[in-house]
Order: C-alpha cells, then structure tokens, then sequence
C-alpha cells in the first residue's frame, strides 16, 4: 500500500525529503515506520493523521497521509 | 544609502525629564547589529560598575533591529534589557507583537530610559513628538487594564507596552507585556522599567524606512515567504504552535515536572496540543509581518467567571503545568491569566512557586510562614494565591519576589539543591537530568538559565544523550551564536529550525536592506562578540565571576530523576566540568571560564573598568 509523508523544518532533513512516498506491503504502525526509515523516534514531535494528532502506536491504513513534526522550541 | 537602520537614538532622562535625540553610533551597528547587541554595547560602555540595578543609574533599552518593521516574514521582534534586579549581570528579554515596526516608523532604532520618576509616568513617542504623562490613574493597575485604557485614551494605533503590580514592587521576575499576550519575560526588566515609575510606554509612527537595493529586497523577500509558507509542514506548524511539544517533551523525559524532579508529567495529556485546542483555543494570533501565527487566544472559566488569555505556549505548560503539578490545561490558562495580568514571568513564577510547593512539603516552611495558606502540588487557588502574594510582596511573596535563588539563601536547610536556577535565574522548561547538550546550554546562557538562547536538546537526541563529548560543545556554542543573531536582526527565529528556512537567507536580506554587503559569518561573529561582551559585563561586575558561576543546580548532579523515561538519570559534577572545559575551549575561553586577552582583541573589543 502507498502512502505519502509530509514532514520539515532543519532536524529531520538529513533524514528524510519533506515530501516523501513509500510502498508497504503489510500494515504498520508509526513507530515501525520510522524504524523502516532510520529516523529516530524521538526526533519526532508529533505525527498527525487526517487532521489528528495520534500516537506512535497507530495502525496506518491505505492511501493515508501521514504528517511527521519536528521538535519545536517553545516559548 | 545605509538602509534598515534609523539613525536615531532617543534618550529619557525620567529623573530631570530631559529628552534629546542622537545619531546611531554607525560603528555600533556594524559590529552589533541591532536588538540585544545594542543593549550588549551601550549597558557595558554606559553602566558603572556596582550600580544597583533597581537605582536610578540603571538604564533601561529599547533596541528594535534592522531588519524589524519591514516586511519580509516575521520582523517583529523588539528586545529590552539592563542591569538585571536579578541575576546582577547584563539582562535582556525579547518580545514581538507590533512595538519593534512602530518605533522603526516612529524614527528610531533605540530608546534609552534613565534615572527615575518621583511619580507614576507613562511615555508617549508619537514620531518625533515625545513626551512624559502622569500615570497616576493606571498606577496598581493589571497588565490587560492598562494597556486596554491607554488604548482608549490614546488610539488604536498605538502600540503600547505596559508593566503590571509586580513591576510596580520590583518584583525581581516581573515582565514588560505588549499587544495583550506577547512578553519580555525574563531577566526582570519589568522591575527595571517599574524602578523608573514607567508604567508604560506607547509608540506611534508614520515614517518610512529606507532600504538600499529595494528590488533586490524584494525579490528575497519573496522567496522567503515562498519558502517559508511552501513548507509542508507550515499548515500543522500554523495550527498548533509549540504546544505540539509536550507529548513529545514527555516521551523523551524533559517535561520539567515536580520542580524538576521528574521529565514525565503522568496526566501530560491533559495539557497537550490537543487538550488545549479542543478545551480553551478561540483563536490564533500573530505578531507583525507573520504568515505563521504561532499565538493561541484562549479562554477558561474559573469559580464561575471567564478569563481570556493569550496561551498557554509550550513554556507556561511546561512551568505551571509541569513544575507546579497541575491536572489539567485549564488551571495552567486560569495560571496564565493569573500571572499575565500581574505582570509575572509564567517561566520563573512557575519555577519558584513549584520550589515552595517542594519547601512545604519537606517541612522546610510551613503554615505559618505562609500565613496560613496550604501550598499543595496540583492546587491552582494556592498558585494563583501565592503568585498575587509575590506581585505585591505580601507575606513570604516578599521573599519569592526575589526568584528562587535568593528564596533558597532565606529559607536555608540545602534547598539551595533543589533551587532550579543558574547565575539566579530560574531554568525555562527543558528537564535536563539526561540531556548534557541542553544542561551545557542553560548552565552558560550569558544572561542565565533560558532555553532561547540555545536550544539543544534535540542534539542530544540526535547523538545519544549519554555522551560527554566536544561537538555538543560546539553545538552549543554554534546555537548561542544564531539564535542570539535573529534577535539582534529584529526578526523571529521560529522561522529557522522549526520551519527550516536557510539561514543564509538573513545574511541576504541584510546586505539588501542595509547596503552593506554582509556574509553569514559575519553575522554570526557580531552575536559571538555580544556574547562575549555580556560575560566582560558579568566579570566585571562580579570579581570571581567564572565556572563557579556557571554550575547547573545540584538536583541534575547529584539526585537522579525519580520516574520516566529518564528515572535514575543524572549529570555527574565531573561530567559537568568535563562539557565546560569543551565548551571554554570552543569559546577561546580560560579554563576559569574568562575570555583570554586574544579572544578580546579578535573581537575587537574594548575592556573597561
Ligand atoms: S512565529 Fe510566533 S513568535 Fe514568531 S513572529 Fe510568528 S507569531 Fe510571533
């Protein structure tokens, strides 16, 4: 199944374009793909699905776009 | 044609009520920029040594940067600063909203206030028409109050920035506050400007400013917002703000929690991105010039009353939610409101009143030092209680109002350990127990614990956080440079790591808009010199200031975190030594911590007594 990643910002470039496509064969969750991808979990701030934010555990389905957030500094 | 830059600096006598204009010293502007490097520059060269910082011989800065007031993405930024009530070295804390822009078109870059009113006064900069008001009528008054009637009286088009109560008391933490949310927070600058009976200050202008290759300016000008808002990120970035964070600062163990005991908060959702939108958000809010608008307005009801408030961002929660133990991101607004309208810094009121909480619960104070109030984790009418208390330096508020460091020397009993601050200043919200990068930062920020001016947590991560090594060093030093650079500049820095924009962009739009044809590294060199102006300006005042000055408190060394993802995790004093030695030596620093004599003269500055 295809899916289409949107992510950005300075800490997460060296590990990913901020537009990304991948094909997965069995269903995952978010945590398993950023295994897939190399990208360290904890460099991500948050992931939102359809509008949500959702937790690394998510089961990702069919044609979703998944959003990856950097680390912000707040305040 | 020199662009970005007014030429003008106006000075405030509040003592004799003299006012006089200057040219902007050209030579300052090429090797500090602007903002914070201004302060840097004029505090070191004007202030004598051992002035008190809450005495007329204190001066308060207004700087606004070269690059703010224009409209290329996010120059909004205006920074204040002084001799610091509460650190005793050079202080400084940075703003957005409108103010910067309008003092631009009002005529100048800086705005020196001196000596000190017998009276309440407020100042009107209205172009070149500048002028002293009684301020009798607002004196006592909120931070909302004020600033609503100062609108009324005087116009929408002002721009106004107000102190509340705690600046009035000299409140050591009290903020300077503008556009009803945006804060000069740290540092306690409002007690500066509340020291000179300025209740508050209000700017309008109608002048324009010059720009040297105008289409040039355009052009990146352009590109930067393309680049900026193309980011596929910009939409969720736009809708969260940085309250996105806090799961994430919870899954990492670096939510400051139980005053810094612990980096896990259990309920954090409860105070995440997603309970604040869905529970208090009305609106976004932005400062001048930004396609981002990072702010939340939001609104809360408390003992059958609505509150609005601008926030909570990820720093109040972290400090009133975490710190203080609160259940909810309801009482952390109500806390927000609560602190906002005195006139308190949320970062250091949030420090300090977790540091009660923790001094009752031992047994160090107790109801009768308290006058009767129980402090309690989690209580948010003991919080908002104890923070009027502090603004109006009631009771054992007297002695909270002098921040954390000076409440631990009164109280005794070793809860100087668990007095989370650096050089007096309370530490933002990042729990460092298991995060050498970001420990390193806030043990050296020049002005003392504050994430803003580096903000390497993430390195760590990206690195392993069990490292002692160089390059976090180099990090370190290499973040204190750029970000201190966007402030100097007038501009928002959230454009750069977060919304990855390149920063070569800046140093572009400079030499655009000032004519001078400027590279990045030559930016960078003018925030390391500000940098090392302000440790010239802490040497100075303070004979041994050196490594012992820069020492995180003893709970990151000694006490390991008690729950999370980081239990058990604590910095070594050696490791600790270990990091400042990398980090003097990055710097061309003595081993005391000390610029040595050709650190100086690289950075062609000049050392005075
Ligand atoms: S990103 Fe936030 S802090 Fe920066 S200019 Fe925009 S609204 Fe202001």
């Amino acid at each position: 199944m295809a899916i289409k990643i949107r992510t950005g910002g300075l800490t997460l470039k060296r590990y990913i374009p901020d537009i990304y496509y991948v094909d997965i064969d069995s269903p995952l969750t978010v945590r398993d793909l950023l295994t897939k991808l190399g990208i360290p979990e904890g460099l991500i701030a948050g992931v939102i699905i359809d509008g949500k934010i959702v937790d690394k555990s998510y089961e990702i389905k069919d044609g979703q776009e998944i959003v990856l957030m950097p680390p912000i500094s707040g305040g | 044609m020199l662009g970005g830059y007014m030429n003008k600096v106006l000075r405030i006598n509040l003592t004799t009520g003299e006012i006089r204009t200057e040219p902007l010293d050209l030579n300052m502007a090429r090797k500090f920029l602007g903002g914070r490097g201004f302060a840097s520059y004029t505090l070191y060269k004007e202030l004598k040594k051992g002035i008190d910082p809450l005495g007329p011989e204190n001066k308060l800065i207004m700087a606004s940067g070269p690059l703010a007031g224009l409209f290329h993405p996010c120059s909004s930024k205006i920074t204040f600063a002084a001799k610091s009530p509460l650190t005793g070295i050079y202080g400084d804390s940075n703003m957005g909203g409108h103010l910067a822009a309008e003092l631009k078109y009002a005529g100048y870059d800086m705005v020196i206030f001196e000596g000190s009113s017998n009276k309440p006064v407020y100042i009107v900069i209205d172009d070149d028409k500048v002028e002293i008001r009684d301020a009798s009528h607002l004196w006592g008054k909120g931070t909302i109050e004020t600033e609503k009637q100062l609108k009324d009286e005087l116009g929408d088009d002002f721009q106004i920035a107000v102190i509340g109560p705690a600046g009035e008391n000299l409140v050591k933490v009290a903020i300077i506050r503008h556009d009803f949310g945006r804060e000069s927070g740290r540092t306690g600058v409002g007690a500066v400007m509340g020291s000179k009976k300025i209740k508050a200050i209000a700017v309008r202008g109608t002048k324009s400013i010059p720009v040297a290759d105008f289409d040039e300016y355009l052009r990146i000008g352009k590109e930067m917002f393309k680049s900026l808002m193309s980011s596929p990120i910009f939409p969720e970035f736009q809708r969260y703000g940085t309250t996105m964070v806090v799961d994430w600062v919870n899954e990492i163990g670096a939510f400051p929690t139980r005053n810094f005991a612990t980096g896990y908060h259990e309920n954090y959702k409860e105070l995440n991105g997603t309970a604040m939108k869905e529970r208090v958000w009305i609106h976004d809010k932005a400062c001048g010039f930004c396609p981002i608008a990072c702010g939340n307005y939001s609104r809360v009801e408390y003992k059958g009353k609505t509150y609005y408030v601008e926030g909570p961002e990820y720093e109040t929660i972290g400090m009133i939610g975490g710190c203080c133990v609160m259940p909810s991101i309801y009482e952390v607004t109500y806390g927000n409101y609560v602190c906002d309208n005195l006139g308190l810094d949320t970062i250091s009121t949030g420090a300090i009143i977790a540091f009660a909480y923790e001094c009752y619960e031992k047994g160090i104070i107790t109801k009768n030092d308290t006058n009767g109030l129980e402090l309690r984790w989690g209580d948010i009418e003991s919080f908002a209680k104890l923070a009027e208390m502090i603004a109006k330096r009631e009771g054992i508020g007297n002695i909270l109002a002098e921040g954390v460091k000076k409440a631990a020397e009164s109280f005794g009993k070793d809860s100087i350990k668990f007095a989370m601050q650096v050089k007096g200043m309370e530490i933002s919200a990042y729990e460092s127990h298991w995060a050498p990068a970001m420990l390193l930062a806030y043990a050296t920020c020049d002005i003392g614990a504050h994430h803003n001016r580096a903000w390497a947590i993430t390195y760590d991560i990206e690195v392993g956080r069990e490292k002692i090594t160089k390059d976090k060093a180099e990090r370190v030093v290499f973040l204190q440079h750029a970000r201190p650079m966007f402030d100097a500049l007038g501009v928002c820095r959230l454009t750069w790591v977060e919304c990855g924009l390149n920063l070569e962009y800046y140093a572009k739009i400079y030499s655009a808009v000032t004519g001078w044809e400027t590279t990045l590294n030559d930016l960078l060199k003018c925030a390391e010199r500000a940098w090392n102006q302000n440790r010239l300006f802490a040497i100075r005042e303070i004979p041994d200031f050196g490594r012992k000055y820069d020492y995180p408190p003893a709970r990151w060394m000694e006490e390991p975190a008690i729950s999370g993802p980081t239990k058990g995790r604590l910095i070594p004093k050696e490791d600790v030594d270990k990091l400042l030695d990398f980090y003097y030596e990055v710097r061309g620093w003595d081993k005391y911590g000390r610029p040595t004599p050709e650190k100086i003269k690289e950075l062609e500055l000049e050392v005075t007594e």
